[in-house]
């Protein structure tokens, strides 16, 4: 290869090491202490809405399940916790990026569990056995959390929790919770609790999407029902 | 084109919102009234004033979305003889709000027909009778708008006996003495004294808990193209406003006759002064089980 053609490949190198290295996924380093709640984060996310989607995945007896991932108020950090374990995790960026790593926790190397949880993961995961009957990994609830202070249900997402309520009736309650409502007893109704903490961890309004009682995704302040019907996508 | 006999209809009988009762409702009084009752009381929120020039745009846009006020309300009622209009107009306020953080739009109501949706939702119907019971123990000569919001804002409606799916409430009681219909049961007057052992329990279940009271009819319109029902006061009858109609300069309003109405702006800007919007209602632990204590 002459120079020139060296020069500018070198240089279409490192544009490319630059363009993807802006993101990257930072895990403490394996095997970690364990259950304790350990820190991950993406470098380069400045805001939550370059976030699409985060999920921490660990097997326990073979049967793939999803972690509880808390935000940070920091945006591009999140913190779970879990047993001992191999956990694999996902970070997908709007851009269309998916980041994945994995980390260990325990001091000893667990055994390895099957199937393979290292990336990447496209959702629904697949275990080698048949599903359990719950089935935690299927999107359940899907809530857009407010104060009615600070703003009102946009329209438009209004339309989509109603489109959502019509097209998955009786698979996804597609609702929206103002931060203060209660039920008859004065206190936060059960079925929203997961959702209310979720959203005041990355500031309202913000939509929450649950399977079960896991937070599988939130959107920050959307606005349009794309927005919100992507949410729940696979 | 809308017919002209359903705009600003004056009812030739007394529904239950005479002048003595009228002249006691502004807006401080009803301000007043819930707060009094335990609710959260909002300021007419900046973010939710909508310029005049683009209400014809937005109405569409609900329409089109079917997320209008009356968008989530299934249901009519029907008061006719009696003077219960106040608590007809806030169920269907009531109603509308709690289906409308539950995101069920299965509106607007048609007279005389049970829609199949109702029973797969969780649309749970509450009965005007039991709270117009407290506001008038004579039964005859109605309520002010102000006394039956304090009274379901403090202790809740009970459900109407009859429901679009059997829900298992403990205690209820039927939905009016009036007419009722396919979607609300009837029966005699009850007196507050002959209400169910316990009823207070079931009732704390279905209660407004917050509100917005406007100060002016444009931010009550505004209100309803933030698709939040309006109740109002005018005229000797009380009602719901749940859409905004440019092309006729009307508010909607599904009346406790098995009939949608119609005020025009001159008719919305006697209103100011007795209306309200309720923001939320409180919410089971479970909609699939609205009756769990």
């Amino acid at each position: 290869m002459n120079r020139t053609a060296k020069n500018i490949s070198l240089l279409l190198l490192l544009f490319a090491s630059t363009v993807f290295a802006q993101f990257k996924l930072e895990l403490p380093e394996s095997p970690v202490d364990s259950p304790w709640v350990k820190r991950f984060r993406v470098t380069g996310v400045k805001e939550w809405t370059q976030v699409d989607d985060v999920m921490v995945i660990t097997a326990v007896n073979s049967t793939p399940i999803f972690v509880d991932v808390e935000y940070s108020l920091t945006p591009g950090q999140w913190t779970f916790t879990g047993p001992n374990g191999n956990y694999s995790i996902r970070v997908k960026l709007k851009d269309g990026q998916a980041l994945t790593g994995a980390i260990i926790l325990g001091t000893k190397p667990p055994v390895v569990i099957t199937p393979p949880i290292n990336p990447p993961i496209t959702p629904p995961i697949t275990p080698p056995v048949t599903p359990p009957p719950d089935d935690k990994k299927k999107v359940s609830r899907v809530t857009y959390v407010y104060e009615k202070d600070l703003n009102h249900v946009p329209t438009q997402v209004g339309a989509a929790l109603n489109r959502i309520n019509k097209d998955h009736a009786g698979l996804i309650v597609a609702s929206d919770f103002e931060e203060d409502t209660t039920d008859g007893g004065g206190d936060t109704p059960e079925q929203y609790k997961v959702a209310l903490d979720a959203a005041r961890q990355v500031g309202l309004p913000a939509l929450v999407v649950q399977a079960g009682s896991v937070v599988v995704r939130i959107v920050k302040n959307p606005t349009t029902q794309t927005e919100v019907i992507n949410a729940i996508a696979p | 084109m809308i017919d002209p006999k359903l705009i600003d209809v004056v009812l030739p009988d007394d529904s239950g919102y005479p002048a003595d009762k009228a002249a006691q409702d502004n807006r401080e009084t009803l301000m007043q009234a819930v707060y009094d009752a335990g609710a959260q009381i909002t300021e007419f929120p900046n973010h939710m004033w909508i310029e005049r020039k683009d209400w014809g745009a937005k109405a569409r846009e609900l329409k089109e979305t079917q997320t209008r006020a009356i968008d989530y309300l299934d249901r009519f009622t029907n008061q006719n003889p009696t003077h219960e209009c106040t608590c007809h107009s806030l169920r269907a306020c009531f109603e509308a709000a709690r289906n409308r953080q539950r995101r069920i739009a299965i509106g607007p109501p048609v007279a005389g027909q049970r829609k199949p949706e109702s029973a797969k939702s969780a649309s749970v119907w509450v009965s005007p009778l039991s709270v117009y019971s407290e506001a008038n123990p004579g039964q005859w000569g109605g309520a002010g708008v102000r006394q039956v919001l304090g009274i379901a804002t403090r202790r809740g409606f009970l459900p109407d006996k009859l429901q679009p799916r059997e829900w298992g409430f403990k205690h209820s009681m039927h939905g009016t003495c009036g007419a009722g219909g396919v979607n609300q049961s009837k029966g005699s007057w009850v007196k507050l004294s002959q209400f169910p052992d316990g009823w207070q329990d079931t009732a704390k279940t279905l209660r407004p808990i917050e509100y917005i009271f406007p100060e002016t009819w444009e931010q009550s319109v505004c209100l309803v193209l933030n698709s939040l029902m309006v109740g109002v006061g005018r005229d000797g009858h009380a009602v719901p406003h749940g859409e905004w109609i440019e092309e006729d300069e009307v508010v909607a309003y599904p009346d406790s006759y098995d009939v949608v109405r119609y005020d025009s702006i001159s008719r919305i800007k006697k209103t100011v002064g007795s209306s309200f919007a309720i923001v939320s209602t409180t919410i089971p632990d479970d909609w699939e089980n609205p009756a769990a204590a």
